[in-house]
Order: C-alpha cells, then structure tokens, then sequence
C-alpha cells in the first residue's frame, strides 16, 4: 500500500461520517451555533442531530452549553481546538484522494529513483 | 458568473448573510436615521421653548445611544423572533488570517482556482463602487448648491444599492425609492430643509425596507410550537 493510501486508511471515522462531516463543516466555519440552525443547516431530525452531536461531544470535538439569550434558552454547540485540529486534519487526508501530487513530491520520488 | 463555493466557505457565508435575513438590521437603521433626521428637522430656535428643546434633546440623545448600542439592540430583537424560528449562529468576526485557513481548508494549500479568485475580485470591486457611489450621493449634498443635487444625490444612491444587491439580500424598494425621494425633494420641499427631508426619506426608506423583509421572513417562519409536556 501506498503512503496515500495509508493515509486513507487512517480516517477519522467520527468525522467521516456524512452527518457528523456535514455537523462539523457547518462548525468550522462558525464561532458557535445552536441546535435549530445546525437542525436547519444539516437537514437532520432532532434525535438524529442529538446522537451525532453526542458522539462528537464524546470525542472531544464538539463542546455543547445550554444558555439563555434573554429569555430563550439555547443549547449552543462550537469546535474545541481538538475538533478543529481533526477536521483540518481529515480534509488534508481526504485531499489526497482528489489532488495531483505536487511538484516537489514528484521531484522527491524521482529523486528517489534515480539514487536507489 | 455562478462558482460553486466550498462547503466551508459556503457555510460561512449563509451564517453572515443569516444576520441580516429577518431584516431587523435596516429597521433599526431606518428608526435610528429617522431619529436623526427629527433631531435635524425640528432644531432648537430663538426664543428657546422647553417643548422643542426636550424633543430635540430626545431625539439626539436616542439616536447616540441607538448608534452606539446598535449590535446590542438588534441582538435583543433577534432573540424574540428570529433564534427561536430559525436559530443562532455567531458568524466569526472578519479576520484575514481565518479567512486565509477556511480558504486553504476548503482548497488545498495551493492557491484557488482562478475562478474564485476571479469571484473574491470581483466582490471586493464591487463593494468597492457601491462604497464610492454612496460617497458621491454624500458629497452631491455638500458641493452641489443648486435644487437638483437631491435627484442627483437619489440616483446615486439608487445605483449604490442596485450594486449591493449582487451580493446581499436587498428588496427593490431602496433602488427604486431613491430616485423618487430625490425628485420629490427637489421639486416640493424647501431648499434649506433638502437635507433633513432627504435624510428622514431615507430612513423611511430603510424601515419600509426592514419591515417587508420582516414580515415575508415572519410568513414564511411561523414560530415552532412548544412540545407538548
């Protein structure tokens, strides 16, 4: 196997989850966001939401806080550092899948073959 | 030109534009330009009245606190109609260096396709203009003496929020209310009160703006009913 595929085959599987993957981009791009516009954005019913946040809450990747905005009470949920790092870090591994390795790896490998 | 966004840039951006999609903003611009121009239209005169100066006074002192606590007071509104129909979201604040890593995290760490790049040019041109047209409407009300400046100033302000709308949700109420506040300020109210009429149209303007929006996002939000216990 190929160091790509290796890569691949370390994928995060909290992450890699379609709701959970939809759950997580929605956070990365935000400082915080509660249940109703997650629910919204990701078009996933209330139980469905809440296992999946619960999952990535477990993980570390999701820190969930009930608050009150005046007399609304939310449940607000946002990245931790731990949740950004493994997203950035899932979209790096999932890139490679898509993107023509870069000149300096091609040049790395030929390098390599011509030395070994 | 359509590009499709990344996922994470696309996210960001619904969750900006989410601020402004209960048209609460333009209402509390509107009220507060009104404010203004009420404090503009009825100015204290000689000999002082205690009536006129109280209102005056009033209407001053709500437009300073209205404008410095302008995120406060739209926050406190959401809360009561647009968090508990459509929810909240906290878009981050503009900063290059994080718009920098959700660009290299939804493209790769080479650079954006041309067509992007092409899109973020073209946005920052256009506001660009639109900035420099509204500009130009201010300064029409300084350099400008004779009647006219109003339509002048109406027409470029009209095209200011016709560009705006490529890239924020604007019904067609300011581009087309412009122009005409501008003919009517020109042809039917007094030289020397142009500005403070120009102004309160404006604010109307913007309210009427607000309050269309408001009820078409209200409509079409019907608040969810509790479960029952």
């Amino acid at each position: 196997m190929t160091p790509d595929l290796q890569a691949l085959a370390t994928l995060d599987r909290v992450i890699h989850e379609p709701a959970r993957l939809m759950i997580m981009t929605v956070l990365y791009a935000v400082d915080e966001a509660d249940f109703l516009y997650l629910q919204r954005e990701c078009a996933l019913t209330q139980g469905n939401l809440s296992s999946h946040l619960a999952k990535l809450e477990s993980a570390g990747y999701v820190l969930i806080e009930k608050m009150f905005k005046g007399k609304y009470p939310l449940t607000v949920c946002s990245l931790t550092q731990k949740g950004r790092a493994a997203f950035a870090d899932y979209v790096q591994k999932i890139r490679v899948v898509s993107e023509p390795p870069s000149t300096a790896k091609l040049a790395r490998t030929r390098h390599a073959k011509s030395t070994g | 030109m359509t590009v499709p966004q990344p996922p994470v840039l696309a996210a960001e951006e619904r969750a900006w534009n989410y601020w402004f999609v209960d048209g609460l903003t333009n209402l509390v611009v509107g009220a507060n330009t009104l404010l203004f121009a009420l404090a503009m239209i009825y100015p204290p005169r000689w000999p002082p009245r205690l009536l006129p100066i109280a209102l005056w006074l009033t209407a001053l002192v709500l437009y300073v606190v209205v404008a410095v606590r302008y995120r406060e007071i739209v926050e406190w509104l959401k809360t009561r109609t647009t968090y508990p129909r459509t929810g909240y979201v906290q878009a981050p604040f503009p900063d290059p260096a994080r718009a920098a890593n959700l660009t290299t995290i939804s493209l790769g760490a080479n650079s954006p396709p041309p067509e992007i790049q092409i899109l973020h040019m073209q946005r920052r041109i256009t506001w660009t203009i639109v900035v420099a047209f509204a500009a130009l409407g201010s300064l029409a009300f300084l350099i400008i003496q004779e009647r006219w400046k109003w339509t002048v100033a109406g027409i470029l302000f009209s095209v200011a929020m016709i560009l705006a709308r490529k890239d924020y949700r604007l019904s067609w109420i300011l581009p087309v209310g412009f122009p005409i506040l501008g003919l009517y300020i020109t042809a039917l109210v007094p030289r020397l009160q142009g500005s403070s009429y120009f102004i309160c149209g404006m604010g109307l303007l913007f309210v009427l703006d607000g309050a269309v929006t408001l009820i078409r996002y209200l409509l079409q939000n019907p608040k969810p009913k509790a479960p029952a216990a």
